[in-house]
């Protein structure tokens, strides 16, 4: 009898000095809050699709109150780039509906003279993108992140360092526990960080969709431009540029653009991606929203206003062989000096200035 | 002695085989699926982008780059004329395989199935209803205005024939109310709540047609529902009614 009470009594001891070994010290352990799960529908515009088959969102990087906040602080740091030079935010301009602004046609890399090989696409809306670049290479936005962190002619960060480079950081290991319930920064979390913060860049505001929802009125001009827009024999605009909320129907399409780029290379635009020789020189078709803030405008920025690309369209596009079918439809000099004016004064009204003044997109730095 | 060991080995038999399991019946699968996979050809041969050159019935040598259409309101009929009606809206791209199989929402299929029924295209209810999503959102490229509603097939390529030697465009692009086309093909699917897969090929051959409804590019190259166009569209109605066949049952 006695035996087995010294023994219990040991045992219990013996469970006590572990849970108390276990315990931590309450003032170094002061739990970090789980991320908060941000709802999707709350950063989408009215009539925008919520529909889950039309979101560009994975299961396995839900967003989070903390992990939205770290991705916009990784994009505007240039602790990302090789030379702590250049961040996402340098070439990705909020006031320009983040593109790179009318001054580049070609971005500049973080060593201030590489150039990219294309023009800088606008990182908003890609909540219903389906693909991701010039040439859709990219099917996922995490993976498209890493992309312009480790190109040489742009931010060239060696990616075997940028994990350490951030740990090293005061800030970064506590933003990541915070956001992904570890210190142990990665490439992987760095990329999850970014797509997190890019998915809430939403431009649903502009004057188009308030006249959209009858709360403004439109000019005649910016009426008429509309009605040019979605006309089969005037701009004929419609067939790419879907109407609807994306201003793209996200195809690769050739365009008419002639073969003589600005550099010295032809771009064989999708060709590079499926190798397929009727995807040669198809680019994406781009949103049409907030176009007046983007010049220059085609993958490589040849054109410097919208005036230039309309009378693109209207005449100067090349019938090659790939271009495509409903262009070829299309007779030439089909507008006048009128409905031309008029067409643009209808792409100006895409133009969200929400959007550009935003405080949530904008630099926490 | 050898009656005992008979009585044991009747007995571990009986035992024995009451534990097969195939005594018990087999249940149905509440969520059994049909599956729908659809395929192209011309004239019994797989359809290629852009690359092969076929020839239609009106003598034109033609590439397609692009076809696209919907398939909605996939419709069982049973043994008894019961129907059953998915209220689907599927948008079918054939060079992207990911659009070309589908499983619809869920729905009991319990009977003997003599019939399926669909339209190629988009039913009024829905044809003008704007803000949709899915197939049936915007941004698909296949809505013309919330007026005219969508396009329901899209056919695009060039062409060449014996005096229209340099490549020539062809588009043609059915839609309207008017021309919405209904498909009804016989079936023999008895479902007893076990996956299954129906497959459905579309001849492109049979859509372009022959004699007096022949499609030929050189007068129907640019087709898109507009005024004028009538004759075609109704062509294309008769055609295409034709044109699906049920290839198999799996």
């Amino acid at each position: 009898m006695k035996k087995r009470n010294l023994l219990a009594f040991c045992l219990i001891a013996l469970s006590a000095a572990m849970i108390l070994s276990c315990s931590k010290d309450p003032k170094v352990a002061t739990p970090l809050n789980a991320p908060v799960l941000v709802s999707v529908e709350s950063f989408i515009p009215r009539g925008f699709s919520s529909k889950v088959v039309d979101l560009n969102l994975r299961n396995d990087n839900p967003l989070t109150v903390q992990g939205i906040a770290l991705g916009r602080r990784l994009f505007y740091d240039p602790l990302l780039s090789g030379n702590n030079k250049q961040s996402c935010g340098s070439c990705h301009i909020q006031k320009y509906a983040f593109s790179n602004g009318p001054d580049f046609a070609l971005s500049l890399g973080a060593d201030g003279f590489s150039k990219t090989r294309r023009n800088a696409p606008t990182t908003f809306n890609l909540l219903w993108a389906k693909s991701f670049t010039w040439d859709g290479g990219q099917p996922n936005l995490e993976e498209q992140v890493i992309g312009p962190i480790t190109n040489p002619v742009e931010m060239n960060q060696d990616i075997s360092l940028l994990a350490n480079e951030l740990q090293a950081d005061p800030n970064y290991p506590y933003l990541f526990k915070k956001a992904f319930g570890t210190d142990s920064i990665t490439v992987a979390l760095v990329a999850k960080a970014l797509a997190q913060f890019e998915r809430i860049i939403v431009s649903g505001d502009s004057k188009f969709d308030l006249w959209a929802q009858r709360k403004i009125n439109l000019s005649n001009d910016e009426l008429e431009g509309y009605a040019i827009f979605q006309s089969q024999t005037l701009g004929d605009c419609i067939h790419c540029h879907s109407a609807g909320n994306t201003f793209t129907n996200f195809d690769f399409k050739h365009n008419g653009l002639d073969t003589a780029m600005s550099g010295t290379q032809v771009d064989v635009g999708r060709f590079g991606v499926t190798h397929q020789g009727f995807d040669s020189m198809m680019f994406k078709t781009p949103t049409l929203r907030n176009i007046a803030l983007t010049a220059p405008y085609m993958h490589d920025g040849r054109f410097k206003t919208l005036e230039e690309v309309v009378e693109f369209y209207d005449h100067g596009f090349y019938r090659n062989r790939n271009l495509d079918v409903n262009m070829m439809m299309l007779p030439k000099y089909r507008m006048s000096t009128t409905q031309k004016m008029q067409l643009v004064a209808f792409l100006k009204t895409l133009t969200d200035t929400s959007l550009t003044k935003d405080l949530r997109y904008s630099t926490p730095f | 002695m050898n009656v005992l060991k008979f009585l044991i080995f009747g007995v571990s038999l009986f035992f024995l085989s009451s534990c097969r399991p195939n005594d018990k019946p087999v249940m149905p699968n509440p969520d059994a699926v049909v599956l729908f996979s659809f395929t192209h050809s011309i004239q019994g041969q797989p359809m290629v982008r852009s690359t092969s050159v076929h020839t239609n019935k009106a003598g034109n040598n033609y590439t397609i780059d692009l076809l696209k259409y919907y398939i909605s309101n996939i419709t069982f009929v049973d043994d008894k004329g019961i129907e059953t009606n998915y209220k689907n809206y599927n948008l079918i791209d054939a060079f992207d395989v990911q659009s070309t199989s589908f499983i619809l929402d869920r729905k009991t299929l319990n009977g003997n199935y003599r019939k399926i029924k669909f339209y190629v295209g988009v039913d009024q209810e829905r044809n003008h209803t704007g803000a949709q999503e899915g197939a049936l959102s915007a941004s698909n490229g296949m809505l013309w205005t919330w007026t005219f509603g969508y396009v329901f097939y899209k056919l695009e390529g060039r062409f060449t024939t014996a005096s229209i030697t340099t490549e020539t465009a062809y588009r043609n692009h059915l839609g309207t109310d008017s021309a919405l086309v209904k498909i009804e093909l016989p079936l023999l699917l008895d479902v007893k709540g076990v996956d299954r897969k129906i497959n459905i090929n579309l001849d492109i051959d049979k859509v372009l047609g022959d004699a007096a409804s022949v499609i030929d590019f050189t007068v129907d190259n640019n087709r898109q529902s507009n005024i004028g166009d009538e004759v075609w569209m109704k062509k294309m109605k008769s055609n295409m009614a034709n044109a699906f066949t049920l290839s198999s049952v799996e």
